[in-house]
């Protein structure tokens, strides 16, 4: 604690000597920024408020307000998709990451036969895109008989190469004097894993989380060939389903301002978890942990 | 780093191999679906106006039958199918298809085939709307995608203008003349989607003077003079400023309607009454469908086609006679109405001896839209190796519109590209 | 045992390396590589819609490479990964410096800002961009009329199309990679940049020779997971132009797409696969290359 507030204390006082022009022009690029990240979700949040028949409506402030956008997505079952979205996200992400955290530390830490050829398997993988994968994974998923159930999604979902290869980039920065020091200090391999090499990859892991927690939370294909029934949809499914209703003009009313509220009340939570998660991956990070 | 990637292309090579040897092999093995109960009846709708008529309806009707509705989006049936097919088993016993589509399913002949029962029925359909694949008749087409001309007339009217009745396309195009002049260029009577939507209307006026791209046995059967003419006659009244750019799936499509920017286009019954009545319900009265114009005034009045959906059996599921229930339940009084109810346009043409189709519609100012456009047939149409034939349309269409093609010359790059298929 | 025996002698386990990957490869193995090796599987085969497959060597292999249109989608989708990483490379690293230099707290909620986009359903994507990009009521060309420019027709102009996705694309992902590469940058010691400061080097100086040799691990995935992302682009063109305005956007996974799910090919689909992933590979080997060779220099 101590420590952080001098480390702090040290860049701010490194700043007090910039110009003040340098401040203002980096204020105002990282306003820019902001703005030009912001400005889509700001018409979102303004479109879900608009009554239908003002979605056109060019002005930055919309001249009538009304929540029965929020009403109508409540008719839907974005209720019911939203918690299935979120609960595969999730049990995606907390499966990934320790397989992912387990399996970076292996081939990172220690040199053993086979090592290359396996984590360039893994690679290779990913270059296939998921459309080629999609009926092999159907029918695999049919061998273990896990069609329509969560784990058809999450299983595929969680052994994700990319993270792996992410979580291995973070776990080779480590020197390997900590190790051996731990080594002589008697400790096993896991438990190098877990207090050594874990709590100095933390930054990692929350990017590794956030990847997983988004890939699963934007996947498409899968769960669209998996889960059947539409009280197991996920919100881009449903979404795809309520926005196909009208492209086929068979829909009875504009399913716009259901899709536009209901992204905006997925959003919501997910932002609030961004918040608690960055306080818990990023934020406590200590500058120097690494040096060590 | 070489000789890894060299080891690895090595490995990936050899795994290669014997996996197109497991997956031949594994094949014969694993056809066996499990056995599935016979009452069990799995049908894949996209219309979300379909589940709630078929609760009630079908299985009233058919008590012994445990159905299972899946909704699936539109845009996914087929993928969804595919993905069933090719794994074998899980496949549903009925599924809900997009006409446009059907053409390359059925040619798989993967679906049953219901000539015994459809086709000595088949003087009770209009031309188009049976339809199947190898000779065979796999579905008929329902909520058929009968072109018109809708009009808010009340609008035209404020400028003093009017279609007259049985008009040509010259007598529309006058009109829509006189409107751009009266109103400074800020109305319109036609609409020209982008991309794939605007290939199908194209499309569908081309139908309407008798064109095809596929005869009914999937050979090549192109009028190209009456493909450039059409396109012509389209790209025309772009050029002079006539033409809407949009789509009715845009959130701002029915606002240029309310606006009255648009005043008048060509559609079928979903979007073009249903949808409109839905979106736009403070312009009822206002309304007024006008059946397609004819090319010349001697000719016989024919529409074209948009679309429609179909219900189809497949083979390989447990149920067949489950299905052929399902499907030709639909031509029951019972089905006719709920065809009428969740559709509008009935294709079954005697469906007005078995319920009342006598509707006046008070947003159309008391107009029989359902009857008038359902009096209107479409010539023949063979929706075969669509995906294709669209994606060649709209390319060639799209280029045409920017001007980098003649219409020619779009309809030459159409044929060429579908003869090599 | 004594100290020298110890060191000759494995520091651990021999049996560790493989407990540690084991979980991950029970997952992988079915779920990945299982399915990786049935789909290079299918793309030997000639297997029609509902009928057992035949063995088609390399036919269709063939049949794609013949089609000139497998050429025009790999040359789009190559144009808009060229356009795409070479904007959104500098971007991001220039953004997660800018957050690294700013009050944590405040970075912390800019990047909570700049990372919303990538949780949006692509849907609501569309449709906001759509009301956007729109020639009659979209915010941007109303701007664009206020100077007396326009309207421009993003999305239905073949040439302005690809540049309108790139963009779309940028937006959506460019927050997300900055985390990640802000996330890195977190893991470079201060005392890094305070010898650098002492030396007198100036900003684009520790940058050039502190941020970006450290930063080069995290660097090399978001190149590598972005280009892949890019030569996999799909549901963003499917959504919004669907492959038009005259196959401008028409990508290689929108090809592979309609042979296998619209054409029923599943054998010229997995082909088309196949060379995808080939030109993948190649291009990320090219690029881990060019990142390390830059490493000696």
């Amino acid at each position: 604690m101590r420590k952080r507030v001098a480390g702090r204390e040290v860049t701010r006082s490194g700043r007090k000597h910039k110009p003040i022009a340098q401040r203002l022009g980096r204020g105002a690029v990282v306003g820019l920024i902001v703005v030009v990240a912001a400005f889509p979700l700001y018409w979102l949040l303004i479109s879900s408020l608009k009554p239908s028949t003002r979605l056109g409506e060019v002005a930055l402030i919309p001249s009538s307000v009304t929540f029965e956008n929020y009403i109508a997505a409540f008719d839907t079952q974005i209720p019911r998709w939203l918690l299935n979205t979120f609960g595969i996200a999730l049990l995606t992400t907390l499966l990934g990451v320790s397989v992912a955290a387990l399996a970076g530390f292996g081939f990172a830490r220690y040199r053993f036969r086979g090592r290359s050829v396996l984590f360039g398997m893994v690679l290779a993988s990913l270059a296939i895109p998921e459309y080629a994968l999609v009926l092999p994974q159907f029918t695999i998923m049919r061998q273990f008989g896990l069609l329509n159930t969560w784990a058809a999604v999450i299983l595929p979902l969680a052994a994700n190469a990319l993270v792996l290869f992410l979580l291995r980039q973070y776990f080779s920065q480590l020197p390997e004097e900590l190790f051996d020091a731990a080594r002589l200090d008697g400790s096993g391999e896991f438990r190098l894993f877990w207090t050594v090499a874990v709590p100095l990859v933390r930054p990692g892991l929350g990017a590794a989380g956030l990847l997983l927690f988004l890939n699963a939370w934007n996947a498409y294909l899968l769960p669209l060939v998996m889960l059947t029934n539409s009280d197991q949809f996920t919100m881009p499914i449903g979404l795809a389903f309520l926005h196909s209703q009208l492209n086929f003009g068979i829909v009875e009313t504009s399913p716009w301002g259901a899709i536009t509220a209901g992204t905006v009340i997925s959003i919501v939570p997910l932002i609030l978890c961004l918040l608690v998660m960055q306080r818990q991956f990023i934020g406590s990070l200590t500058a120097g942990a690494v040096k060590a | 780093m070489n000789r890894a990637w060299k080891r690895k292309a090595v490995v990936c090579g050899v795994t290669a191999v014997a996996v197109v040897l497991t997956a031949c092999g594994s094949d014969d093995a694993g056809s066996t679906g499990d056995e599935e109960s016979a009452d069990e009846l799995e049908i894949w709708v996209f219309s979300s106006s379909a589940p709630p008529v078929i609760e009630d309806g079908f299985t009233a009707a058919f008590p012994q039958y445990d159905v299972e509705i899946v909704e699936v989006p539109i845009a996914d049936v087929t993928q969804r199918l595919v993905v069933a097919l090719q794994g074998g088993d899980d496949l549903p016993d009925v599924v809900q298809v997009p006409l446009r589509e059907s053409g390359g399913l059925f040619a798989t002949g993967q679906f049953l085939d219901l000539s015994e029962e459809l086709g000595p029925m088949e003087d009770d359909f209009a031309d188009g709307i049976l339809v199947g694949g190898n000779g065979e008749i796999n579905s008929f087409t329902m909520g058929p995608g009968n072109m018109g001309l809708w009009v808010n007339q009340e609008a035209l009217a404020e400028h003093g203008l009017a279609i007259p009745d049985n008009p040509t396309w010259d007598d529309v195009v006058a009109v829509a003349r006189e409107l751009q002049t009266a109103s400074g260029g800020k109305q319109y009577l036609f609409v020209q989607p982008p991309g794939t939507n605007g290939a199908n209307m194209f499309n569908a006026f081309f139908n309407s003077r008798g064109g095809t791209w596929w005869d009914e046995d999937g050979e090549l059967a192109v009028d190209e003079d009456l493909a450039t003419q059409t396109l012509e006659f389209m790209v025309g009244l772009d050029q002079e400023g006539l033409v809407y750019h949009g789509v009715w799936t845009d959130a701002t499509y029915w606002d240029a309607i309310r606006n009255q920017e648009i005043v008048g286009w060509t559609m079928n019954f979903g979007v073009g009454s249903t949808s409109l009545q839905e979106n736009v319900p403070e312009q009822s009265g206002q309304w007024q469908l006008v059946t397609w114009p004819t090319w010349a005034e001697s000719d016989e009045q024919r529409t074209g086609v948009f679309g429609g959906s179909l219900y189809a059996g497949l083979d390989g599921a447990d149920n067949p006679q489950g299905a052929r229930d399902f499907i030709m339940w639909w031509l029951t009084p019972e089905g006719l109405q709920a065809q009428a109810d969740t559709l509008g346009l009935v294709s079954y043409r005697r469906a007005a001896e078995e319920i009342d189709l006598d509707i006046e519609d008070p947003y159309f100012g008391g107009q029989n839209v359902r009857h008038d456009l359902a009096s209107v047939p479409y010539p023949a149409f063979h929706f075969f190796h669509w995906p294709e034939t669209e994606a060649a349309i709209t390319a060639a269409v799209d280029q045409a519109y920017a001007g980098d093609l003649t219409p020619a010359e779009a309809v030459e790059q159409i044929v060429a590209e579908l003869s090599a298929l | 045992m004594s100290a020298t025996a110890r060191r000759s002698a494995r520091k651990y386990p021999a049996s560790a390396p493989y407990l540690f990957i084991a979980p991950f490869f029970v997952l992988f193995v079915p779920f990945g590589a299982g399915s990786v090796l049935l789909a290079l599987g299918i793309s030997f085969l000639d297997w029609p819609l509902g009928q057992p497959p035949e063995f088609a060597g390399f036919d269709k292999f063939a049949t794609v490479l013949d089609d000139p249109l497998f050429g025009k989608a790999m040359g789009n989708t190559l144009y808009m990964l060229v356009g795409f990483l070479l904007a959104l490379l500098p971007l991001c690293l220039f953004v997660a410096v800018l957050l690294k230099q700013l009050r944590r707290r405040t970075a912390n909620l800019v990047q909570v800002v700049i990372f919303a986009p990538i949780t949006m359903s692509l849907i609501a994507v569309a449709l906001v961009f759509d009301l956007l990009y729109n020639e009659r009521v979209g915010f941007v060309n109303n701007v664009l009329d206020l100077v007396g420019v326009g309207p421009v027709p993003f999305l239905t102009d073949a040439d302005l199309a690809p540049w309108s996705i790139i963009a779309l694309r940028i937006w959506r992902v460019l927050g997300y990679y900055a985390v990640i590469l802000y996330a890195g940058l977190q893991s470079i010691p201060d005392e890094y940049y305070e010898a650098a400061q002492l030396d007198g080097a100036g900003a684009w100086q520790r940058f050039r020779h502190v941020t970006f040799p450290l930063l080069k691990p995290v660097t090399l995935f978001v190149l590598v997971a972005s280009s892949i992302a890019a030569w996999e682009l799909f549901a963003e063109v499917q959504v919004l132009t669907d492959g038009g305005p005259a196959r401008s956007t028409l990508t290689a996974v929108m090809y592979i797409f309609g042979a296998s799910f619209e054409q029923f090919d599943l054998g010229k689909g997995a082909a088309a696969s196949v060379l995808l992933a080939a030109a993948i590979i190649v291009s990320t080997a090219v690029a881990s290359r060019l990142l390390r060779s830059d490493d000696r220099a």
